[in-house]
């Protein structure tokens, strides 16, 4: 599906592009289809958001206003941060013109005539790569004025960060593409209303674009019958950590997690037994091995007490002590929160300095409802889901760990048993 | 003040680009880096005149984005990453590792001069759990004592 040019010679040429189905999808929905019927196709095909919150992304696009007299946008979030995902570097760099394809698309659909690619700062060559692609859709008619003779126009560029985070919340890259800091903003209003520029925007993850001209091509209701109900299509799964084949790998929507670590990834490396799970990229709940038998798409692992998240998959083996990862986990999320929300900026900062007393061996038995309590109290107080990303992981850990936690109490980490912790002297 | 040829033209795309000059900003500051390895107050003052920016707007924004940076980096960046996926996979071996080697920390500067050819090769790893052709550049180049031994 949207990783069916990846193994071609050149596929980030438009040439091999267009020798594959490319800019097909895009004729048709300049030419036989209005704005409305591609919003209902969409919307038909369940396809939700990529990035991580699976919201619908036709449910999306008819939140823009039609008939505002300010200039609409269509950006697409290339801020790739999520630890563990690794999706969207892919599609970028092997098959930049789905994604061009998917934008005029969108834009077409809800009337925009301006786009912008926000890549993260790290991914520059991707740049590269994109903005040579931009430059041969426009040589070729494929953006610029009166595309493909339909009277309709766009223009689309390529927009860096600088190594945040952050950025890869909607409304914290809107305030980073307008040239401040990447601070969120608070909602409503709502990007589909007031975005960037303070004009009606429709945001959407790199991966959600790219399967907008496989949804167009072949109709809503065959790309909804490859997921399951109500999750529409293919998804790309970045499966990394203790397993035998990591790697990207793309699979329908609803396909079973154990099957997923058994037979795609190839089992846990080293013979060693299945741990825990990260089902969707740092910020999302842990599962505990014996809840893995579960179809992976949104609303089985809401259920589950989990989210689906980026889709980066995190494999964790026997071996591992979840003290630390709980440690690492907060540290990155101490260094990457912006300061704007106190219970972000404090809650992550105290957890990381719990959590790094304990991994030393110097925890309290009363640090372990704390560390309960405080994540609790970040949660639904920020501007941004930073915050609850942050104290999501950590709540699941010691709920579902919490013997480690008291094993560690006794200066000593089970992993490491001939070591005596050195906080415990 | 006047730029080098292929940073004016870069500066003048960013300001045709966006509808309210100051998205240009960060891409600016940037490539600036690119060509200088530093942001200098001279730059600073640069680009806000550019912009119609006060110089604290500048800095304050400057000040947000990790990849921006006041103080000249070396000759070679080397980045290792111990996220969740890595540090699972070793990554803290590597990041030890490479300490150990160059003798220095992280966020400072090495004075030491380049002793095998190995080493005249900047490199970034990024998520190489996931990204076996990656994976395999560190392995190659250096000795057994960097492998990171998958438990």
């Amino acid at each position: 599906m949207i990783s069916r040019r990846f193994g071609i010679g050149n596929s980030h040429t438009l040439e091999a592009y267009r020798n594959n189905d490319g800019y097909r999808a895009l004729e048709k929905a300049l030419k036989q289809m209005t704005p409305e019927q591609i919003i209902e196709e969409v919307k038909k095909s369940n396809l939700r958001g990529r990035g991580g919150a699976g919201f619908p992304a036709g449910v999306k696009w008819s939140f823009v206003p039609k008939d505002s007299a300010k200039p609409k946008y269509v950006l697409c979030n290339a801020d790739e941060s999520e630890p563990g995902t690794c999706k969207d570097r892919p599609l970028m760099e092997l098959d930049p013109h789905q994604l061009i394809e998917g934008m005029l698309i969108t834009s077409r659909a809800v009337g925009a005539h301006q786009g912008y690619i926000y890549i993260r700062g790290e991914y520059r060559y991707v740049m590269e790569i994109l903005d040579a692609a931009i430059a041969e859709a426009y040589a070729n008619g494929y953006l610029g004025r009166n595309i493909l003779g339909s009277g309709f126009d766009f223009d689309l560029c390529t927009h860096t960060g600088a190594g945040a985070y952050e950025c890869g919340e909607e409304s914290a890259l809107m305030e980073s593409l307008e040239g401040k800091r990447g601070y969120p903003r608070i909602r409503p209003p709502f990007p589909a209303v007031v975005g960037l520029y303070g004009c009606p925007t429709v945001i959407n993850n790199v991966e959600t674009l790219s399967s907008v001209p496989a949804v167009i091509l072949n109709g809503g209701e065959w790309y909804a019958n490859l997921g399951s109900p109500k999750n529409g299509g293919t998804r790309l799964f970045c499966v990394s950590g203790h397993v035998n084949r990591p790697g990207i790998y793309e699979l329908p929507l609803g396909f079973n997690l154990r099957r997923m670590i058994e037979d795609v990834a190839g089992g846990i490396a080293n013979g060693k037994k299945l741990k825990a799970v990260i089902p969707g990229g740092s910020s999302c709940p842990l599962l505990g091995a014996e809840e893995t038998d579960l179809p992976m798409d949104f609303d089985s692992l809401a259920k589950a007490g989990s989210m689906l998240g980026s889709g980066g998959l995190v494999v964790i083996d026997e071996d591992t002590c979840m003290v630390d990862l709980a440690r690492r986990i907060m540290h990155f999320y101490a260094h990457e929160s912006c300061g704007w929300c106190i219970p972000c900026r404090e809650g992550t900062a105290w957890l990381r300095q719990i959590l790094d007393r304990f991994h030393q061996g110097g925890g309290r038995p009363e640090d372990i409802p704390l560390l309960g309590e405080l994540a609790k109290n970040m949660l639904g107080r920020t501007f941004c889901p930073l915050g609850d990303a942050a104290a999501l992981p950590t709540m699941s850990i010691v709920k579902k760990w919490r013997h480690e936690f008291e094993e560690h109490l006794t200066g000593r980490c089970p992993y490491k048993p001939a070591e005596v912790l050195a906080g415990a002297f | 003040m006047t730029l080098p040829e292929p940073l004016e033209a870069k500066f003048d795309t960013l300001l045709r680009r966006y509808p309210v000059k100051r998205s240009a900003l960060v891409p600016m500051l940037l490539y600036a880096q690119d060509q200088f390895g530093q942001i200098n107050d001279a730059m600073i003052e640069e680009i806000a005149q550019r912009l119609d920016l006060n110089v604290l707007q500048v800095t304050e924004t400057l000040a947000y984005y990790s990849m921006l940076r006041r103080k000249p980096a070396g000759k070679y960046h080397v980045q290792v990453c111990t996220n969740v996926s890595c540090m699972l996979r070793g990554g803290n071996r590597i990041y030890e590792h490479v300490q150990r080697n160059r003798r220095c920390r992280s966020t400072t500067t090495s004075t030491k001069t380049l002793p095998r050819k190995r080493w005249t090769r900047s490199w970034t790893i990024s998520t190489p759990a996931t990204n076996p052709s990656r994976w395999r550049a560190p392995r190659a180049r250096c000795t057994s004592a960097i492998r990171p031994r998958c438990r």
